[in-house]
């Protein structure tokens, strides 16, 4: 058929028609084009910062940015992954993270603790249980802003060991002694890691848990080395004890230090 | 309150066999506007008895994994766990033999049903949670060679004439370049989705939905919606050239397939039934379809299934993920609830088979079935907009886009999967992070 004729049903021929592989290379450059678009459309958009009591069973995998006072430590599980809470006075969540993110943020010694205040993105987890949780993908989404004023040791009164008793339950303070014992926890153990403390005949023991041990990057001082610890006096089965939440609250002190402490303790 | 649930469950499973014949639209679509309608009860102060929605949900579920045969065979219009049922359907079909070809598939799916109620059911509470605790440390390695079988089991379609050279290289390279390439892409658009959604954070439970529609659904409808095959008559009969033998091999491999893509996360129904295909094709055609249909079922009632064992706490499938957000199952009674209802839907959708199938043969007689591609478009589009909106949409022609190439280029369709499967496997290796991050999306 001729270029000029017409057919009834087909129409009539053109001169140059098309290839079908034109159309092919036309549907990836459709398809990559979208695809561009598409991503610089999701990332010049802003992450929606929302608030806990907003939250609803339809927001499930949801990127949401939260704010928030930390109410309870991170804990690192044995998977190496990690978990804290968060409350920003609508409600609370459980933020989660992976063992990357643990053990980023443990490096950078970023580990949320009680008190602190948190920016951090992720994506919701919502069940019919109503346990809600923020999945964090990055620890470059999780922005801390530290409460010093509960545990810095510049802050905390100074006491000598005799004067850590039961009846200072609750209050925060700063001891030095010379390391006697360390009790490190076996493999899989659920027991925190164990240093005692002996200063002018008094004994301590001071507390901590594996992120702490983590952010001082597995590193205990040497038996016989004098250090201060600042902390949290609590009773665990009739026993007092010191609970350190950072590894900055275990400090190696100089002999030097330490009389000038002992001196300044006595008056 | 046992007949409410039956009540709920025949409910569920009658709709789902209505739904099920319109080619391309997925019931988790369906579930998605369901579980947003019972969402705002609850906000309204109204909450939905769990003895009503969970039968009628697992009846949306178990209805559409058998029916949606239909469409596959029918209408050459699968969803992506029916995707390899459509070549040998279209050969029944242009054949006169459509209707016995959904009948092979159907009692597939019939054979699943069995497994699940029968064989897996009764043990999964005491194995299943062995299984996981043995596997989840296995799962990445095993996703990515999940990902090397599905991209290395792909064949060049072409080139294998003519004189050798470069034109004859890249004539067989087009095929397998198209396959990776729509791996690759739709990859991509997993991680924006998974790390940067546009989708409205108030739907978010919904946000992969309009890739879905987009690489599977979209294009199937719109191929569907050109093309003009002459079907000629079909015959129907009371019939299946099959036994005992063929059953057991067919449940044997499409039980192991589906098992496998409803177990292990973000592997779905289309590897399900890709597995099933190797381990039956070379075989006998009739097993083949057969075990695509157990796998099908497997894969979708079966999911649901695991997410109501007692303790595993296993979410699998989008359809075990929508739930979640309306009911958490916590007792044996769920689990009894779960099987019951998959049983009762099983068995009921199943007597739909046949006239649905006649109805549907003596509908694109007298319907061109371009019309009904179109009208199922339509629904799609509908449904992602109304759930999703704008942004949906704009993710939805993105993925259309994708998800043609396999459709011109004459490659796998399932390559489209990449969308779950290479950011979850880089998730589970560790590796989502760095690829976030160089990508922009942090």
């Amino acid at each position: 058929m001729s270029s000029a004729e017409n057919n009834p049903v087909y129409g009539f021929q053109v001169k140059r028609p098309v290839r079908i592989r034109v159309l092919q290379v036309a549907s990836l450059v459709l398809a990559v084009a979208g695809l561009i678009l598409l991503y610089l459309f999701s990332v010049n958009r802003d992450i929606p910062r929302i608030r806990i009591g907003e939250i609803t069973p339809a927001m499930n995998f949801a990127i949401v940015r939260i704010s928030g006072e930390v109410i309870r430590d991170t804990h690192i599980f044995q998977s190496g992954g990690m978990v804290f809470n968060l409350r920003d006075g609508s409600g609370e969540i459980a933020v989660m993270g992976g063992r990357a993110q643990a053990e980023a943020l443990t490096s950078t010694r970023q580990l949320p603790r009680r008190g602190d205040r948190v920016d951090v993105a992720g994506s919701l987890s919502v069940g019919a249980d109503q346990q809600i949780k923020l999945c964090i993908h990055s620890s470059r989404q999780l922005f801390l802003q530290r409460n010093r004023a509960e545990f810095s040791s510049e802050e905390t009164p100074r006491v000598p060991l005799a004067d850590v008793t039961i009846n200072r339950r609750g209050d925060t303070v700063t001891v030095i002694g010379t390391l006697t014992a360390i009790d490190i926890p076996g493999p899989g153990a659920k027991t925190p890691y164990i240093l005692t403390l002996e200063e002018g005949g008094a004994e301590l023991k001071v507390v901590f848990w594996d992120d702490v041990f983590q952010e001082m990057r597995k590193r205990l001082p040497p038996p016989g080395k004098t250090i201060s610890a600042s902390g949290r006096i609590e009773v665990y089965q009739d026993t007092v004890q010191l609970k350190v939440r950072a590894a900055g609250d275990l400090q190696p002190v100089s002999v030097a230090d330490a009389e000038g402490f002992a001196v300044e303790a006595k008056q | 309150m046992i007949f409410t649930a039956a009540a709920a469950v025949l409910a569920g499973t009658v709709l789902s066999c209505i739904l099920a014949i319109l080619p391309g639209l997925h019931i988790y679509n369906v579930m998605g506007l369901a579980a947003l309608y019972l969402h705002s009860l609850n906000g309204g102060g109204l909450a939905a008895i769990p003895e009503v929605t969970i039968p009628f949900m697992i009846g949306l579920v178990t209805g559409w994994s058998v029916i949606n045969t239909i469409p596959s065979v029918l209408l050459g219009a699968p969803d992506e766990s029916a995707l390899f049922t459509v070549l040998p359907g279209q050969n029944y079909l242009m054949t006169g033999r459509g209707y016995e070809a959904a009948m092979l598939i159907g009692a597939g799916s019939l054979i699943g049903i069995f497994l699940l109620v029968f064989m897996i059911g009764p043990f999964a509470p005491k194995y299943v949670p062995v299984i996981r605790y043995v596997l989840s440390p296995h799962m990445h390695w095993i996703l990515w060679v999940i990902i090397v079988f599905i991209l290395m089991s792909e064949w060049p379609k072409r080139g294998n004439r003519g004189p050798a050279g470069w034109g004859r290289f890249f004539s067989a390279w087009s095929t397998l370049g198209a396959g990776l390439l729509t791996f690759f892409l739709s990859g991509l658009l997993g991680f924006v989705l998974l790390y940067r959604s546009p989708v409205s954070i108030d739907n978010a439970f919904q946000n992969i939905m309009p890739a879905f529609a987009g690489l599977f659904a979209i294009p199937w409808c719109l191929l569907n919606a050109v093309s003009g095959a002459v079907i000629p008559d079909q015959r129907v009969c009371d019939r299946l050239n099959i036994d005992g033998d063929l059953l057991l091999r067919s449940g044997v491999a499409g039980g192991l397939g589906g098992g496998f893509a409803a177990f292990f996360p973000v592997v779905t129904g289309g590897v399900g039934g890709l597995l099933a295909g190797h381990a039956t094709a070379q075989r006998d055609e009739r097993v083949f379809m057969m075990s695509q249909g157990v796998s099908k079922t497997v894969y979708y009632t079966g999911a649901l299934m695991l997410f109501f064992v007692p303790g595993l706490h296993l979410t699998r499938g989008g359809g075990a993920w929508i739930l979640k957000g309306l009911y958490m199952p916590h007792t044996w009674g769920d689990y009894y609830l779960a099987l019951g209802s998959i049983a009762l839907s099983g068995a009921v959708s199943f007597l739909f088979m046949s006239p649905l199938t006649k109805w549907t043969l003596k509908l694109i007689k007298t319907v061109d079935y371009r019309i009904i591609s179109v009208l199922s478009l339509g629904i799609i589009v509908a449904l992602v907009f109304s759930i999703t909106g704008w942004a949906g949409l704009f993710i939805m022609i993105v993925a259309a886009g994708i998800g043609l190439i396999p459709v011109l280029f004459g490659s796998r369709r399932l390559n489209g999967l990449g969308v779950l499967l290479l950011p979850i496997a880089c998730n589970l290796s560790g590796l989502g992070e760095p690829v976030a991050a160089f990508l922009g999306l942090q």
